[in-house]
């Protein structure tokens, strides 16, 4: 009973994380029919944003308001200094591109800050563990399942509720159709990068908290992984995002359980493999359209 | 032209393809363009040896990333695996008895004692790579563009975390050294070189590298001929990887170490530079790449190692110049950004060096223009040959798009399908072209049944299409379009009479004079022909066309009506038409389908449909509202 209860917070802690990345990285391909291979660097931008703010002094939940921000601000920049001047090329040079900036934004990180990895004090009440009875629970599990979950309610809210919100779901739909009702496209581009910019914030705030460090690579694995929860999911429906990340969630679990301890290097490598296999008997995803329609 | 060398260019067209001789022409210049850049600048004293030997390598592997990337139009992140692959297999053989043990005591037995030169190593290091490249194949071909590139990159990152995680086999982290360098002679690395550009070049001009162009120029449009897009993507994904693994044990050997690390991000950001710097489509343009970015690395470093002996003092306003060490990273980043933004088809372009003009002309027996040998067409469609559907259903859920359609198309005839928009046309093309399949009722053509075949089962088995919006190969060739088709139709046939054969429909359309331009950049009118063209150069028993006359002026579309009528009595095929088009159908049909809300409400010949109140109500009328 114990294992099962932390089990099924490990898996809920993980894949709300993997889902805040995968939704992210879905937002904006919904618009522009690319994923956004740097958006594990806003992680990590975010990352040192809160290294940097808590050196100087700033309180803990300050700091991370202002770190998830700057994650926002940073995406919203990217589209406009890099993607903008390559609007209407096709999705594979925006891919490209997004692989360019994602290695010199890596590249800055190691020369302007440092290739070495930065500690970031954790709070008590994000560390440590408390106990129910006989099961240990990680404070940080629980406080990441929390803000993953207020933060996808606050979406669905903010998607669903608000004017714009519903305008940026329309563009994501069918930007086409979208733009010839009158919505703004840059408005709805920029609306969606600082959408995922904060949501790839807030992932790292839960991810370091439970790593307590910044590094230049630091975005690159869950991104990673996050790209492929993506198309797991199915990329036609935002949807889909949420289903890959939690699937993801539950498989890395389920590897940190059933793997010996020797093992634990394979993990990720496991976690992988599966997905790709996965996605050789369903290369459409979860959700995906039935049959391939005709164009 | 005087008479004999008119002789000796035909001789040249005779025994080669247009295709081979270009990609012939194309590697042995390349190869020699190679030679002569690497002879000039060890001979100007710019770069080391091994440096210019390590280029070499790149461009060895440049060559098997630009055969997948160009062929198929997928980007891959992941062939820098089989580099790595190709890397440690070739060490486990070539490192010193003597050193083997202590740094890979695990290793098997058999392993542990052998010491083979590095040429004999290449052996066992690119057939690793294949291996890996068909485990690998299998997922890559059913996937398409962005899933496509993703799970490459997914392959990257489980090699990497393998190399570092399989200790007896790799060493992780603490890599694996005391590789014999000097073992990677000139005449090794360019003969891998010619090795790779031949066999990249042959199959860029196989019937596999044809198929995979044709499915990256338009997937629909390739099934609709008959060719199923997962083979030739498999076939040159395996291929590309052994190229990856003899570049990879070469590269290897000259660098001595091999660690997990050369194997990643950087590696293959290298790579993407390369391929999309030169021109992603070409080998000429990953050859280019390859020599380009070899050298600019070298200056980068140069660059980097100057900047840094100034590194700790102070610049200006207290700003301390920092230690540099990504330079070269950040400058191809800021590269990439620069060819895609000003010249996204890269420096070299789409051709391959011998397919430009200019190349051409200065072989002009070699290069003559060819002439078509007859405008028949070379086959005949038995009297028998029919196509029918009986009850023909498809229905999502609740919703019934269409229901029992009972239609028959004769060899010979001409039969109409008409129908207000939303009437149910588009399912229908779609149902009997395999494109979506049946709930319920059958489709038969000659008495079988291939209610459930795929759309390229059915072009094998005798239906051409065209389709609404044209769908041409649009950077390949007009002769190429319809050689792809010809290649499904006659398998056996040789390159030359494939291609002799793809002239001919060509001069049947009256497209002879065009047949060197690129399909895209044909006029509209020559761009419906050659969908027909390449359509009947799969010999088909009928043809189905989808709305040809939309966009068409009255002089054009009375053009397409003689042609259709010239293409029944000359081939005796079957010709189904889809169209809003009402004179031309009424003019052109022997027998009229009509189909309103998913329905099939009148049939008959043109004069009895026209009288039917039905369809006055259901078609007439609803235009007159409009």
């Amino acid at each position: 009973m114990e294992q099962l209860i932390q089990f099924a917070i490990s898996v809920l802690s993980l894949g709300g994380t993997y889902a805040l990345l995968a939704l992210g990285l879905a937002t904006v391909f919904g618009l522009l029919g690319f994923l956004n291979f740097a958006h594990g660097d806003l992680m990590t931008v975010c990352g040192y944003g809160l290294f940097f703010m808590l050196a100087a002094g700033v309180p803990f939940p300050v700091a991370v308001l202002f770190a998830v921000a700057l994650a926002g601000l940073a995406a919203v920049a990217m589209e406009r200094i890099a993607f903008r001047p390559l609007r209407g090329r096709s999705p594979m040079s925006l891919l490209i591109t997004s692989f360019a900036i994602s290695l010199a934004l890596h590249v800055s990180f190691q020369i302007f800050i440092s290739p070495k990895s930065k500690p970031i004090p954790i709070p008590s009440y994000f560390s440590g563990y408390m106990t129910f009875g006989d099961v240990f629970i990680s404070k940080a599990q629980v406080m990441s399942i929390i803000i993953s979950f207020a933060t996808l309610f606050g979406l669905n809210a903010f998607i669903t509720k608000t004017r714009i919100g519903i305008a940026l779901r329309a563009a994501a739909s069918d930007f086409t159709v979208a733009r010839s009702m009158g919505i703004n496209a840059n408005k709805m581009i920029m609306l969606a990068f600082g959408l995922s910019g904060v949501l790839a914030g807030v992932a790292a705030v839960m991810w370091i908290a439970q790593r307590g460090a910044v590094f230049p690579a630091m975005g690159l694995t869950p991104m990673v992984k996050a790209l492929i929860a993506v198309i797991i999911g199915g990329l036609s429906n935002p949807k889909g995002a949420l289903y890959g990340g939690f699937l993801l969630g539950l498989l890395e679990a389920s590897f940190l359980y059933i793997l010996p301890d020797q093992y634990v290097i394979y993990r990720d490598a496991a976690v992988l493999l599966t997905l790709i296999a996965f996605l050789m008997m369903r290369p459409n995803g979860i959700i995906a359209t039935n049959a391939e329609p005709m164009r | 032209m005087a008479q004999s060398e008119t002789a000796r260019a035909s001789k040249f067209s005779a025994f080669f393809d247009q295709r081979t001789r270009v990609s012939v022409f194309s590697a042995v210049s390349l190869f020699l363009l190679v030679c002569g850049v690497l002879a000039l600048i060890a001979g100007l004293g710019f770069a080391s040896e091994r440096l210019l030997k390590i280029a070499a390598i790149n461009i060895i592997a440049g060559v098997g990333l630009g055969l997948f990337c160009g062929s198929t139009g997928i980007l891959s992140l992941g062939h820098v695996v089989f580099f790595g692959i190709g890397a440690y297999v070739s060490a486990w053989f070539t490192i010193p008895s003597t050193i083997k043990p202590i740094l890979l005591p695990q290793l098997p037995a058999p392993l542990l004692n052998v010491e083979w030169p590095l040429v004999a190593a290449i052996v066992p290091a690119t057939c690793a790579a294949a291996i890996v490249g068909v485990l690998t194949g299998f997922v890559m071909q059913r996937l398409r563009e962005t899933s496509a590139v993703i799970a490459s990159f997914g392959f990257l990152v489980i090699a990497y975390l393998l190399f570092i995680g399989l200790k007896p086999l790799t060493n992780g982290k603490q890599s694996l050294y005391a590789l014999p360098t000097e073992q990677v002679t000139w005449p090794l690395v360019l003969g891998l070189l010619a090795l790779a550009l031949m066999i990249a070049f042959a199959v860029k001009s196989s019937r596999i590298g044809r198929a995979a162009e044709s499915f990256r120029e338009n997937e629909p449009a390739a099934r609709s001929i008959g060719i199923r897009s997962e083979r030739p993507i498999f076939g040159v994904w395996v291929v590309s990887a052994a190229i990856m693994g003899a570049a990879g044990a070469l590269f290897a050997h000259s660098v001595g170490v091999v660690s997990p690390s050369s194997f990643y991000l950087d590696k293959t950001f290298a790579l993407i530079v390369l391929v999309i710097v030169g021109g992603y489509r070409s080998l000429t343009g990953a050859v280019v790449g390859a020599i380009f970015v070899s050298f600019a690395e070298e200056i980068f470093k140069k660059t980097e190692e100057f900047l840094n002996g100034y590194s700790g003092t102070e610049l200006a306003f207290g700003f301390i110049m920092p230690n540099v060490f990504g330079l070269t990273a950040l400058s191809f980043s800021l590269l990439i950004l620069l060819v895609l933004y000003y010249r996204p088809e890269g420096v070299a372009g789409y051709k391959e060096i011998a397919a430009h003009q200019w190349f051409q002309r200065l072989f002009p027996n070699v290069f003559a223009e060819k002439t078509a040998h007859s405008n028949k067409p070379n086959y005949h469609v038995d009297e028998t040959a029919v196509l029918t559907t009986t009850n023909l259903q498809k229905s999502y859920g609740a919703f019934c798009a269409m229901d029992k359609i009972n239609l028959e198309v004769k060899a010979g005839q001409i039969v109409g399908l008409i129908g207000p928009n939303g009437a149910g046309k588009s399912t229908f093309i779609n149902v009997i072209t395999g494109n979506l399949f049946a709930t319920g009722g059958s489709i038969q053509l000659n008495g079988n049944d291939v209610t459930l075949a795929s759309a390229s089962e059915l072009a094998k088995i005798g239906l051409g299409r065209t389709f609404q919006n044209i769908r041409t190969f649009g950077a390949m060739s007009a002769l190429e379009n319809v050689i792809a088709a010809v290649n499904v139709s006659r398998p056996d046939m040789s390159r030359v009479e494939a291609e002799q054969l793809a002239l001919n429909w060509l001069a049947f359309l009256g497209l002879e004079n065009k047949y060197q331009e690129q399909a895209d950049g044909l006029a509209y009118g020559d761009q419906r022909r050659l969908e027909i063209a390449r359509a009947l150069a799969l010999e088909p028993q009928f043809l189905i066309l989808d709305e040809p006359a939309a966009g068409m002026n009255d002089q054009e579309t009375k053009d397409l009506t003689d042609l259709l009528q010239q293409i029944v009595q000359r081939i005796g095929c079957g010709i189904l038409l889809v169209e809003h088009d009402l004179p031309m159908v009424m003019a052109l049909c022997d027998q009229i389908y009509v189909v309103n809300k998913g329905e099939q409400i009148a049939s008959g010949t043109p004069q009895e449909v026209q009288a039917d109140p039905h369809v006055i109500e259901a078609y007439i009328g609803e235009e007159m509202d409009d």
